[in-house]
């Protein structure tokens, strides 16, 4: 009987990304065509801020990844200071490539967002301060798994679990302090945005997790090819 | 005690000898005596002046991390330590202190009289959120070193490891208003003392654990 952790072996592994990257990469299609759509006809131009308002569906979903994969980095990396099992490891170096990639694009789109709206490209907010201080994190994580050579991992880990406070801080730093970045617009039980463009904006965040996904699986695959000719050299 | 004395007289002697410290004290005073020398003291905001003191007392420390593990690595008192019973927790948390002792007691000491030549008031605030800071940053300097003993080129990992730690210290302790709210960074370093002590010898031991 096949168990669940059959489907980490390589073999079986690799068969299923490759049965996935095509229905991934369909799906992707579909979405973007969703989004161009809404962006393009549906949505009206926002009375304020015209068309510098569609960076919200770059800008937003990036943050929500980039946040989402630090904190899905410091649980793998706790399961890996208690397991030791080296794909663990792994699969966390390659989360935080993709989310230094998020993090990046969150701070850039931010401030080309920021200039037209406040008239400054960056300012020391604590929202922007906090998201500067999470793109130093990943920076720091993939700079320390790198440059050691040995297949331990721990420092990193360590590293990733310690930054896991500034996550809290970036989310409740609107509210904490006096910022000038705008609170969530966007909570459990209620949304002050208009439904158009809340579709879209969560559209536009299954389409960069998608996107990520596919980067995941492709790096995962690429881990796993490495492993099996590092073995056969080896034997 | 004995220990502690013991381990004092070690590296105390040890960054005098090399000439850190005083090198240090020399760039600190040198670089804040330029600045009052530079720019016209008198139109500038307490602020920014007491923001500049700062910022250098943090980099002159920050760069004095560096070489913490430096006489470690050459004698093997961490290898000794691992293999036997004595508390590595123990060592760890002596040896931040004296670090602190070498290099940002010093600082400290000085700040009261090159806040004259800045002409800042010298408030009982200010030298605590020195204090503080510089302890804080010894503790949490030990830890970010030990994720990267290994490595030469230090300074830039350090950089990059401790900016991100470190930061609540820097707000709430360079700005002049924010000074008032010094009781809470206090716990922040005593859960830092506790935190980086224990996390330390345990990022050691696994280090060796896996050589």
């Amino acid at each position: 009987m096949i168990k669940l952790y059959d489907y980490i072996k390589p073999i079986y592994f690799i068969y299923i990304l490759t049965q996935l990257w095509f229905l991934l990469l369909l799906f992707k299609v579909i979405l973007l065509t969703i989004i161009c759509y809404f962006v393009t006809i549906v949505i009206k131009e926002d009375f304020q801020q015209s068309q510098n308002y569609n960076i919200i569906y770059i800008h937003v979903p990036s943050a929500w990844i980039s946040l989402l994969l630090y904190s899905s980095i410091a649980l793998i990396s706790l399961f890996y200071l208690i397991y030791k099992y080296s794909l663990i490891s792994s699969i966390a170096k390659i989360l935080a490539i993709i989310g230094i990639n998020f993090s990046l694009i969150t701070l850039i789109t931010g401030s080309i967002w920021g200039k037209p709206t406040w008239g400054h490209f960056w300012v020391w907010d604590a929202r922007l301060t906090s998201a500067l201080i999470l793109f130093i994190l990943y920076l720091g994580y993939i700079i320390i798994y790198d440059f050691y050579d040995n297949i331990i991992k721990t420092n990193s880990s360590v590293l990733a679990i310690l930054g896991f406070i500034n996550i809290p801080i970036i989310k409740y730093s609107v509210y904490w302090w006096n910022t000038l970045h705008q609170s969530s617009s966007i909570s459990i039980n209620q949304s002050t945005l208009d439904l158009p463009i809340m579709y879209t904006l969560f559209i536009s965040l299954l389409f960069f997790m998608l996107y990520s996904i596919n980067i995941f699986l492709f790096e995962i695959k690429k881990y796993f090819i490495i492993y099996k000719i590092e073995t056969f050299y080896i034997k | 005690m004995l220990i502690f004395f013991y381990i004092l007289k070690k590296y105390f002697f040890f960054n005098y000898k090399k000439g850190h410290m005083t090198m240090n004290i020399f760039l600190y005073i040198i670089l804040i005596l330029l600045f009052g020398l530079i720019i016209n003291i008198s139109n500038i905001s307490l602020d920014i002046k007491w923001g500049f003191l700062y910022i250098i007392c943090f980099l002159i420390f920050l760069f004095s991390l560096e070489n913490i593990y430096q006489l470690d690595n050459e004698d093997g008192t961490i290898d000794l330590l691992y293999i036997t019973k004595n508390s590595l927790e123990f060592f760890i948390f002596i040896k931040s202190l004296i670090h602190w002792i070498s290099y940002g007691f010093p600082l400290i000491i000085i700040s009261p009289i090159l806040m004259i030549f800045l002409k800042i008031n010298i408030n009982n605030l200010m030298i605590s959120s020195l204090y503080i800071s510089t302890l804080s940053l010894s503790y949490l300097g030990i830890l970010c070193c030990s994720l990267i003993i290994e490595l030469n080129n230090k300074l830039f990992f350090i950089i990059i490891i401790i900016i991100p730690l470190y930061i609540p210290i820097i707000i709430y302790n360079s700005h002049i208003e924010y000074i008032y709210n010094i009781y809470s960074i206090y716990i922040y370093l005593i859960i830092i003392m506790y935190i980086s002590t224990w996390l330390t010898s345990f990022i050691i031991k696994n280090n060796k654990k896996n050589l």
